[in-house]
This record gives C-alpha cells, structure tokens and sequence, in this order.
C-alpha cells in the first residue's frame, strides 16, 4: 500500500478542538469538517482504486499538485463518503481543464464558481440528488462533493478568500455548487451526451457560474416562458455580456421542459430564441467609461451586444421539482467554457 | 489527553522554477507591457512607462493587449520574447 506523506498534526481528540485548529490553520471553508485521519483518507483511496501519489492535476494559482492523496484528505474533510471520491476526483480534471480559466475564477473580484452537473448511473449509485431542491440544502451527496471540490481549491490551490480569492461579496455557492441532470425526465439528450460523452457514461461538467437568478414563469405557452425567461438573463451587468463569451447555464423543471417539448421546442430552438432576445443595442448601455475595456465599448448605438459568442453556448438541464413554475438561470463568468469529465 | 492525528490537506511548498532570466540591467533594454484590459493597469502602466525611461534609460516600450481576465491569444508570448528583453505583465484588476 503507497505511504501517505502528508504532514501529520496531532491534536485533542475532540471534534471542536480539531475544528478550531484546522480553522486557525486556514484549513477550512469557515464550517466544520470530519478529521481526515489516515484510515479515513485510505478508504477513499481503495473506493478510487488510486495511488496516493497519482497527480491528478496541478491547482491555480499556487500550482499545488493536487495527489490523489491530498484530493482524499479534502474529501474527507468535507464529509464525503468513500464511493463519492471518484466523482470529486473528476470534478477537479474538469475544472483544471484550460477551457475553465480556473486562474480567472479563483482570483477574480467577480463571485463565480465551479457549478458541478453531474450525469450517468453514478447519480443513483451515490444518491446525486436531481429533483426538488437539488441545488440544496440537504442532500449529502450533492452538498459535500462540491464542498469538497471548495476545500481542494483553498487548500492545493492555495486561494484563501481575502488574499488572494478576491471575490468582492464571495457567494453562497462558493461553499459547495453541485447537482444531477433529471435525465428520466427530460425529453432531450442530456447535457454529457451534448458534451460528448455515451449515454452510459457517468460524467461531472463544469461551469463558472455567477450565481442563481430566478425566474418565475408559471405559463404553459413556450413564447411566453422564454420571453420571460431571456427579460431575466438579459443584464448587461453579467460578465457575458463584457466579451460575449461564456455559458449561460439554464435549469428547467420537467415541467417545463414537458411544455416545450409538447409544443415540438427542441434546445436548439429554444436556445436560438434566447440568443435573440437577449442581444441588446449599444445604446441601451451607459456610453461612460468602464474601468475594464468591454467589447461593444466602441460599438454603433444600434449595434447588438451579445450575451454569448453562438446560441449553441447556451446550455440547458432539466432538474429540480416538476411543477412549471420556476427557472433557475445561472450567469456564466464569460471567460469560462464549461468542462466534462467522465467518472472513472 | 487523549490526541488524534489528522493529515494536512495543503500542499506542500511548491518548487518555483524561474522560467526567464531577470535582466541584469534596464539601459537599452526592449520593455514589453501586457496590459490585461484594466483602466488600473493602463494608470499604472503608463507611469512605469514613464519611470523606466527617465530613471532607468530603457529605450523601446511596446503595449500587447490581452483580453480581460484571459489568457494572452496563442502565440503572442512567443512574439513578446522574440521582441522584447523583459516585460510587465497585468495580471488582474
């Protein structure tokens, strides 16, 4: 069996005396965590079936090299159970991807995250949470693997929040972002499958997302939902908008999704259909000088600004409880492409 | 008392290779400034411009945009270390 060589530090054998430790040490996300002792962080080794020494990924901005030994430990601390790590161990391939502009999200001023989707038979092998309330609080599996991805961030990536996270307001979601594709009931392919993955396979895709807008359109005609939801992502203030890139990430009930698949909307119209009505003219933006350099800076008044490079950009999952009543828009970072990783 | 022992999460001290050569001194020397985007940058830039050349001699200054908070486009590192002896790089806001 490979050595652990992490430093041990020994403390009381009191859940809040290594609390207050590990958190002196800048060890935490500011919430309590489960010692990672060593037969802790060996049982996630044998669930991975890995090497502690195996480098899975080099972690900005310190570069730290993220082991599947130091990847354990985080897991641990978040609470993860053992038959989770292979999914955390994905996660952070996806985000280390160059796609993601990790860099970018961990030291912005902007309050992005890495929002996890997962796909795949590994969300009923594990209990990856899809329907009501998936993006929390309450289910372990979606709570503590996008915890655990966090602890990995500050901890190999060496990004304390403050120093070198400089997030201006930080976010909720930078505690822990992560939820399952309702695939059962969608009636389009699923967000892997676009992605490029089998349908079989079990995969984790990552965005850099600014948060959660909620949009209320409780109507069952598909040009109503979509006008009301393209008003909702049409903020010249998300970052999109500053290079017109990024991707725009839309969550829709099944119930929604049922509305506009019965009207013959595939993604690609619906997604066409946002993509236009959320472009907005150079005029209906303030002319003054931004302290960044925006791309439409030097555009025409009636020239259009983009929320996104293509509507193919735009991404869309089904989850959350089935009534027709809400949508959940999630604002990308811009400088971002969103990053799958199949689950091995 | 009764102890346990918990691993360290952190990862260890990273080796720090230095990829470029510091030059040695500034007079004569090419200057390339990376300028990410950020007005704050552009302030900041222009009056190291300015301190290079009336303290330190250096002779050819040149600007390359890159876009706000990205990388810098494919090949333009290589352009900057075939046209300059050193550079000042933006590095965020």
């Amino acid at each position: 069996m490979t050595e652990l060589v992490s430093r041990r530090i020994e403390v009381a054998a009191d859940a809040r005396a290594v609390f207050d430790d590990m958190y002196r040490r800048g060890l935490t996300d500011g919430l309590p965590v489960i010692p990672p002792t060593e037969a802790r962080v060996r049982e996630m080794l044998v669930a991975a079936a890995a090497a502690a020494d195996d480098l899975i990924a080099v972690v900005p901005p310190e570069g730290g090299p993220a082991t599947v030994e130091k990847l354990a430990i985080n897991a641990v601390m978040a609470g993860c159970l053992p038959e989770y790590f292979p999914l955390v161990i994905a996660a952070v391939r996806a985000v280390t991807a160059a796609r993601f502009n990790l860099l970018g999200i961990q030291t912005t001023t902007n309050p992005v995250a890495p929002v996890l989707v997962v796909n795949g038979p590994i969300r009923g092998r594990i209990g990856i949470e899809c329907g009501r309330g998936c993006m929390g609080p309450g289910f372990r599996a979606n709570a503590t693997i996008g915890r655990a991805l966090r602890l990995i961030l500050l901890n190999i990536g060496g990004c304390p929040p403050g120093d070198v996270d400089k997030a201006i307001h930080g976010m909720p979601g930078k505690f822990s972002f992560c939820f399952g594709e309702l695939e059962e009931q969608s009636p389009w392919p699923a967000l892997h499958v676009e992605q490029g993955c089998a349908p079989e396979d079990s995969a984790v895709t990552a965005f850099g997302g600014q948060g959660t807008q909620n949009i209320y359109a409780a109507m069952h005609d598909p040009n109503g939902i979509v006008h009301m939801l393209a008003d909702g992502m049409r903020c010249y203030g998300n970052n999109g908008y500053l290079r017109a890139c990024g991707a725009p990430l839309i969550v829709l009930s099944p119930g929604h999704a049922r509305i506009f698949a019965a009207a013959g909307w595939d993604k690609d119209r619906i997604r066409q259909e946002l993509f236009e009505r959320t472009r907005i003219a150079r005029r209906d933006i303030p002319t003054v000088a931004q302290l960044s350099v925006p791309i439409y800076s030097h555009y025409a008044a009636d020239e259009m600004c983009l929320l996104c490079r293509s509507a193919g950009d735009i991404k869309i999952v089904v989850a959350g409880g089935p009534e027709a009543y809400h949508i959940t828009y999630i604002p990308s970072f811009g400088t971002t492409e969103p990053s799958t990783a199949r689950i091995s | 008392m009764q102890t346990l022992q918990y691993l360290d999460p952190s990862s260890p001290n990273v080796e720090r290779k230095l990829y470029v050569p510091a030059v040695s001194e500034l007079r004569g020397k090419r200057i390339a400034f990376l300028n990410n985007g950020w007005a704050s940058y552009t302030f900041i830039g222009e009056r190291m411009e300015e301190a290079l050349r009336a303290r330190f001699g250096t002779e050819v200054m040149k600007t390359y945009p890159i876009p706000t908070s990205c990388a810098p486009p494919p090949g333009l590192l290589d352009t900057v270390v075939a046209e300059a002896d050193a550079a000042v790089v933006g590095m965020a806001n």
